[in-house]
C-alpha cells in the first residue's frame, strides 16, 4: 500500500491544497519505507487529485482539505484521512495501529477529523 | 507590556509617518472605512488596525510576561494593568478584523474573536499553536508573510491571501504584518491583522454581472449606452455597421446582436472579407455552379445561403475591391444574388451585419469605398471606443480574463499585485482587448501560484512608461536612495525574503545588503 504525506517542517502540512511536497511511504508486511516525495509547488487545484493517481496512491494522510479536492480524490479511488497534525512519522504510525483518533493528531480547526476508526493495520 | 515601545510597531507599519497615532497609544479610535471593492487598490487594513497596535503588544506581553510582573509592583498598580488588559481585550474582540499575534518561533500567542471567526479555529485550540496549523493559508509554506516580516522589519500591507476555514472552504482575505517589541526596542514576535473579502469577491463578481452583457463586459458609459440600445438594435432587422480598432470586440458585439435578434435560432456566418482576395471572396459568399471555372466540378453553396434564416456578418468590410462592392451593394438593396455560373436568381433571407477598424466616410471622401454601399451598411452606426479610452475597463477585463483562466486551466491564480495593475493600467492597448488577453494569458502562465507580478507580464506593458494615472506618484519618483531600497526590497521579496539569495542577485555582500536596506528605510518620523 502506497500513503501520501504532505509534509511541511518535518510535520502534517497543514493544508494540502497549498503545499509543496509530498512524501511517499510503502506500507507493508515488512514495515513502512520510503517511497521518496514528489514536488507539489504551483500546481494548480485541478492538477494535485490525477498527480496522486498517476502515482498510484492508495490512502492519502494529511491535515485540512478543501471540499471539492477530497472529492475528487476519493472519486479517483484514493482513500482520504483528513484532519490531522503531527510528526510525519509518527502520524504512519498511528495509522497503522489504528490511533489516530488521538486528540495530539486532530488539527485545529477542522469539522470531520479522521477519528477514532481511521483504518489500522496494513491493508 | 511597555507602552512606550509600541511606537515602533507602528511607525513601521504602512509606512505611518505622521507619529499622530504614536502621541495618542491609550486612545485607540475605530476609523469605519469604505470596503473597497477591489482588494489591490484598497485603503490600507492599517487605517483601521494600526491604532490598536499598542492594544496588541499589550495583550501580547500581557500573555507572554504574566507571571513575570516585577515583585515591586504595587498591588493597586497590577489591578490597574489587568482592567486595562481586559479592556484591550474587548476593543481586540469588538473589531470585524482577525488578529493574532505570533513569538518568535511563530507560536500563536493571542488570537481574538474575528480571527477565531474567520478561520474557524477557536482561541483555546489557537494559542500555543504554530501559526501555520492555526491559519492554514496558501502562503503558510512558500511566502509567509509574517516570516518576511521578521527577517526584513518590514511591514506587510494587504497581501490578498486565501486560506482554508473549517468548513473546508477557501476564503479571501487581505492580510497585513508588523512587528512586536518590547521595551528595549527588541523584536519579541509579529502581529498579523487579516480581513475577510469574502464580501468583497462577492460585490466584484455581482460588478462584473452588472456590467456584463452577453460575452462583452465593461463599465464604461458609452459602452453602456451601446448595451442599453443593442437589444433594440437587434430587434430590428436593419443593416448595422460596427466600427473600432482591431480588437476591440466588434465580432462579439455581432455575435450579441445575432442572438438577440429574431434570427438568433437561424445560423449567424462570418466571413472575413480582408483575408480572401477577391475572386475567391466572390465565390465564397456566393456560391457557384459546376462549371462556373476551372476545377468547380459541382455545385457550391455560398455563405449567403448558408446564413438564410440567419445572419450574415461581413467582417473587415471596409478592405472589399470596388468590384465586389458593387456585388455586394446589389445584395444589399434588392435582397438578390446569383451564384457564379448560374442565371437563377435567389432571394436572400439574411440580416447583415458589417465591421471594419477603416474610417469608412474617410475612405468615401478619398474615392476607395462607395458611397452608396457606405450609406446602405450605415443604417445604423455602432463605434467601439478602444481601450486606452476606457481605462476602467482594463482591470474589470484583466480580472475576468483570469477568472476565466483559472477555471478552464483548474487553476488559483488570485488577482494582480498593485504594481502589476499599475503596469496594465499605464499601457496604452494598441492592441485593444486582444492584446489584453494575451497579456494576461502570459502571466497566467508564468505565474504559478499567489498574484501576478509585474515580471509575468510581456516585457512591453511593463516597460511602457505611459504617463501616472491620476493622482498617482509617478515611478521613480524619490531620491536614488530610494530608488535603491526599493529595487533591493523587490529582489528580497522575490526570494521570499531570503537575504543571502537576493544579495547573491544583487552582486553584494548580505551585510552590506542589510545596511543599505536600513539606510534606505524612510526616516523616522520622530
Amino acid at each position: 500500500m502506497l500513503l501520501a504525506v504532505p509534509e511541511f517542517h518535518g510535520r502534517v502540512a497543514p493544508t494540502f491544497d497549498f503545499c509543496h511536497r509530498v512524501t511517499l511511504w510503502r506500507v507493508d508486511e515488512r514495515g513502512v519505507r520510503s517511497a521518496g516525495q514528489r514536488t507539489c509547488r504551483g500546481l494548480g487545484p485541478s492538477e494535485r487529485a490525477p498527480k496522486l493517481q498517476a502515482m498510484g496512491v492508495d490512502v492519502l494522510l494529511c491535515g485540512a482539505i478543501g471540499k471539492d479536492m477530497e472529492e475528487d480524490i476519493r472519486s479517483r479511488g484514493v482513500d482520504v484521512v483528513q484532519g490531522l497534525t503531527g510528526e510525519v512519522m509518527e502520524v504512519i504510525s498511528a495509522y497503522r495501529c489504528g490511533a489516530l483518533g488521538e486528540p495530539r493528531f486532530k488539527l485545529p480547526g477542522v469539522d470531520g477529523h479522521a477519528g477514532p476508526c481511521a483504518p489500522g493495520g496494513v491493508r | 507590556m511597555n507602552r512606550a515601545s509600541l511606537g515602533a510597531a507602528m511607525d513601521q507599519h504602512a509606512g505611518c509617518r505622521s507619529g499622530e497615532a504614536r502621541r495618542k497609544p491609550h486612545s485607540p479610535s475605530l476609523a469605519l472605512v469604505p470596503c473597497p471593492l477591489n482588494p489591490t487598490t484598497s485603503p490600507p487594513l492599517a487605517a483601521l488596525v494600526l491604532p490598536l497596535y499598542p492594544v496588541l503588544e499589550s495583550v501580547h506581553n500581557a500573555t507572554m510576561t504574566e507571571k513575570a510582573l516585577p515583585s515591586r509592583e504595587s498591588a493597586r498598580e497590577r489591578k490597574a494593568g489587568l482592567a486595562w488588559d481586559r479592556g484591550l481585550r474587548t476593543i481586540l474582540d469588538s473589531i470585524n478584523d482577525g488578529v493574532f499575534t505570533v513569538d518568535s518561533e511563530f507560536k500563536v500567542t493571542s488570537f481574538n474573536r474575528a480571527a477565531a471567526t474567520i478561520t474557524g479555529t477557536s482561541e483555546e485550540e489557537a494559542v500555543g499553536r504554530p501559526c501555520w496549523e492555526v491559519f492554514k493559508a496558501d502562503i503558510c509554506e512558500g511566502s509567509c508573510a509574517l516570516k518576511r516580516t521578521l527577517a526584513t522589519g518590514r511591514p506587510v500591507i494587504n497581501q490578498s491571501v486565501r486560506i482554508l476555514n473549517s468548513k473546508a472552504q477557501k476564503v479571501p482575505i487581505s492580510v497585513s504584518t508588523a512587528l512586536l517589541k518590547d521595551a528595549k526596542g527588541h523584536v519579541v514576535g509579529g502581529v498579523e491583522t487579516f480581513r475577510d473579502l469574502s464580501l468583497v469577491e462577492d460585490l466584484r463578481r455581482q460588478v462584473e454581472k452588472r456590467f456584463a452583457f452577453q460575452d462583452m463586459l465593461s463599465a464604461h458609459h458609452k459602452m453602456r449606452e451601446i448595451f442599453e440600445l443593442l437589444p433594440q438594435v437587434a430587434e430590428s432587422d436593419c443593416t448595422v455597421l460596427i466600427t473600432g480598432e482591431s480588437g476591440t470586440g466588434k465580432e462579439l458585439m455581432a455575435r450579441a446582436l445575432h442572438h438577440l435578434s429574431p434570427r438568433a435560432s437561424g445560423p449567424l456566418v462570418v466571413v472575413n472579407c480582408g483575408a480572401l482576395p477577391d475572386a475567391l471572396l466572390e465565390s465564397e459568399l456566393f456560391g457557384y455552379r459546376a462549371g462556373a471555372f476551372t476545377d468547380a466540378k459541382r455545385d457550391k453553396l455560398g455563405r449567403l445561403s448558408a446564413a438564410q434564416g440567419g445572419t450574415l456578418f461581413l467582417d473587415e468590410v471596409g478592405d472589399v475591391s470596388p468590384a465586389m462592392q458593387v456585388r455586394l451593394l446589389r445584395v444589399l438593396q434588392e435582397k438578390t444574388f446569383e451564384p457564379l455560373g448560374s442565371n437563377r436568381t435567389l432571394h436572400a433571407d439574411v440580416r447583415f451585419l458589417a465591421a471594419t477598424n477603416k474610417n469608412l466616410l474617410a475612405e468615401v471622401r478619398a474615392g476607395r469605398f462607395r458611397e452608396d454601399l457606405y450609406y446602405r451598411l450605415n443604417v445604423v452606426q455602432i463605434a467601439i471606443p478602444p481601450l486606452r479610452d476606457r481605462r476602467e475597463d482594463i482591470s474589470l477585463l484583466a480580472m475576468h480574463v483570469l477568472d476565466k483562466l483559472n477555471h478552464l486551466r483548474g487553476r488559483d491564480i488570485q488577482g494582480f499585485t498593485p504594481e502589476a495593475m499599475r503596469c496594465l493600467l499605464r499601457y496604452p492597448w494598441p492592441g485593444n482587448i486582444r492584446e489584453l488577453e494575451n497579456s494576461v494569458e502570459h502571466a497566467f502562465i508564468l505565474c504559478r501560484q499567489g498574484l501576478v507580478l509585474p515580471e509575468h507580464l510581456p516585457a512591453a506593458v511593463c516597460a511602457e512608461s505611459g504617463p501616472p494615472a491620476p493622482g498617482e506618484a509617478p515611478l521613480g519618483a524619490g531620491n536614488l536612495r530610494e530608488m535603491e531600497s526599493a529595487h533591493m526590497l523587490s529582489v528580497l521579496d522575490r526570494h521570499k525574503g531570503n537575504r543571502s539569495a537576493a544579495a547573491r542577485e544583487l552582486g553584494i555582500h548580505k551585510t552590506t545588503l542589510w545596511r543599505r536596506l536600513r539606510k534606505g528605510t524612510p526616516p523616522h518620523p520622530s
